[in-house]
């Protein structure tokens, strides 16, 4: 059966998948209707035009995949970029190449295949069930990760994970555990920075009868707990330096000492030690015992915080609004445009556990439908230059009173001249005026209205 | 006065917010007396702004730039002039010689926009409501 050209533009306008054809010189000859969607720009625009200015993603350049394709023939499938469509929007885009040839082999173009993942709910229903160890992932760093943790939970060696807080170490600790023999035995996790010295002491390594007045029979440690298993040591940073001389004793003799014992007791217990500091930072300046450094850092497994893998934040609102719904026995459908486009945007500081409790907020004010932006926490900066980038929180009136004055400078105070370039009308503009309490005369603002 | 515009190349880079240079233009008197190239690392656009900021731009003349990205800019005081496309040089002529920062080519599905500012949407957040 043979297609005419008609018929096959006709079949690929149907696919939800963004298509376009580049010809040799990289300017796009085809452009489907789901392109024309996902970017924001229409067909007629697009035709003719080099394929970076209707992608614009972050990888044009010398990085750009299609050029690779073009120009030797290598192939690149689901690729993940982040794209800006014509109306601003961030998109996380994921993209597929392949070369056009003709009847004699000679390459005469490149395809190159897109898919919006904002917005692609129901294929990530699908792959939800496809991620291994319960991390939920797309970005190229953390499956790097992810590919060598069964290598790393057949050794014995202690493993170092290092990440800011809530990125989810003690989920790779655990993954680590349920890849390795010691999976019959127990895990078990000790937030080092919770407890003071002396408590932590007791706590790891146990104590014996009358070791102190309250010890009226003994206790066993974690590490007695943990025997044949792993033993996780979360913010391991803050420990002390007395702390840290005997974790490196544990490590080194894979023996320790209750509280109170006259003899040593033999551990058979894999480390897995977490921090959210710079431990070797800490290790330069003192802060942290060197030795017990490079012990506990045999391998080092560092995680991306989630605002470096922003193509994630999809995937992960949406694993979070299944779980929600099950849970609390709701059935929010998902969330609208402007809703995940501002949580793309946001910088998270807290990382994952940040973008749970954001979409569990929004589950307590949300009662159907779709999450939307009224339903978000206050703390969500979508746009807002927070603290973080060092710059000062404004009123929108002094931004406004600011932009004003720039313009009305720039024009020579020309109210007329100054309404055409803000695209008002002269009226709207003296109004504006009056309320910013704007001058006419150029002498600056009036009482009321302040300059940046 | 002095303009920022990401380039790539030699042509305005297709989006601001993942630009890797930027030109500094600085006009005094109708005319070009500096221009420098420099690189950009910073990856957030809270950073991005804030170099823009630093930089002590006034205008920012570029292809493609998202809403958050923008009000971050505009936030900073910087003039957006968006939707630009083609080689340096000509969009630098246009705005030297016409006196208004306007090129004749834009990217597909844009027309040259000065950026007035922040939409409802993004203003109600500026004032820290919704």
């Amino acid at each position: 059966m043979s297609w005419t050209k008609q018929e096959l533009v006709n079949l690929l306008d149907t696919i939800q998948e963004g298509v376009f054809v580049i010809d040799k010189n990289h300017r796009i000859t085809f452009f489907n209707h789901a392109a024309e969607k996902i970017s924001g720009t229409r067909k007629k625009e697009a035709l003719g035009r080099f394929c970076w200015e209707v992608l614009r993603a972050d990888c044009d350049g010398d990085d750009c995949p299609l050029k690779k394709t073009l120009a030797t023939g290598e192939l690149f499938s689901e690729r993940i970029v982040t794209m800006v469509s014509a109306n601003g929007i961030r998109k996380p885009v994921s993209i597929s190449t392949t070369v056009l040839r003709d009847d004699n082999g000679t390459t005469t173009g490149a395809i190159e295949t897109f898919r919006d993942l904002s917005t692609d709910t129901d294929r990530l229903h699908s792959r939800l069930s496809d991620y291994r160890h319960n991390i939920i992932t797309i970005d190229s760093a953390m499956l790097k990760i992810i590919e060598a943790l069964p290598m790393i939970a057949d050794s014995d060696s202690t493993v170092l994970i290092q990440g800011e807080s809530g990125t989810g170490k003690e989920l790779f600790a655990r993954a680590l555990h349920n890849l390795s023999s010691r999976k019959g035995a127990p895990f078990i996790a000790v937030n080092c920075g919770a407890l003071p010295d002396n408590l932590l002491e007791s706590e790891l390594f146990g104590y014996k009868k009358g070791a102190f007045t309250d010890a009226k029979k003994d206790k066993p440690g974690r590490f007695a707990l943990a025997e044949g298993g792993v033993i996780f040591l979360d913010e391991i940073g803050d420990t002390s330096p007395a702390m840290q001389v005997k974790l490196l004793r544990v490590i080194q003799e894979k023996e320790y000492e209750p509280l109170g014992s006259a003899g040593s007791v033999k551990a058979d217990v894999r480390i897995i030690a977490a921090t959210n500091k710079d431990l070797y930072t800490m290790a330069n300046k003192a802060a942290f015992r060197k030795d017990l450094y490079y012990r506990l850092s045999v391998i080092n497994i560092v995680i991306p915080p989630l605002r470096k893998r922003k193509e994630d934040i999809p995937l992960l609102i949406d694993y979070y609004i299944t779980k929600l719904n099950r849970q609390q026995q709701k059935q929010i459908r998902g969330i609208d445009d402007d809703a995940i486009t501002c949580l793309l945007s946001h910088e998270y500081p807290g990382n994952v556990r940040e973008l749970e409790n954001i979409i569990e907020h929004a589950f307590v004010l949300c009662h159907r439908g779709y999450i939307q932006m009224k339903h978000l926490p206050e703390a969500v900066s979508c746009g807002r230059v927070n603290n973080r980038g060092n710059t000062e929180i404004k009123s929108m009136k002094s931004i406004e009173t600011a932009y004003l004055m720039n313009v009305l400078k720039r024009n020579k105070w020309n109210r007329g001249k100054t309404a055409q370039e803000l695209g008002m009308h002269r009226t709207s503009l003296y109004r504006k005026m009056q309320i910013l309490g704007i001058s006419p005369e150029g002498k600056g603002t009036k009482k009321q209205g302040r300059q940046l | 006065m002095k303009v920022a515009i990401p380039v790539e190349g030699g042509y305005l880079s297709p989006t601001f917010d993942f630009a890797g240079h930027l030109l500094v233009v600085v006009y005094k008197n109708g005319k070009i007396v500096e221009r420098q190239k420099i690189a950009v690392t910073e990856q957030l656009p809270s950073l991005r702004a804030a170099r823009l900021k630093y930089l002590k731009i006034n205008t920012l003349l570029c292809g493609a730039i998202s809403n958050p990205l923008a009000a971050m800019v505009w936030h900073h005081g910087i003039n957006i002039i968006s939707g630009l496309s083609g080689d340096v040089e000509t969009v630098l002529n246009e705005s030297l010689n016409a006196g208004t920062l306007m090129s004749q080519s834009t990217l597909p599905g844009f027309s040259p926009t000065v950026w007035k500012g922040c939409c409802r949407r993004w203003r109600r957040r500026f004032r820290g409501g919704r």
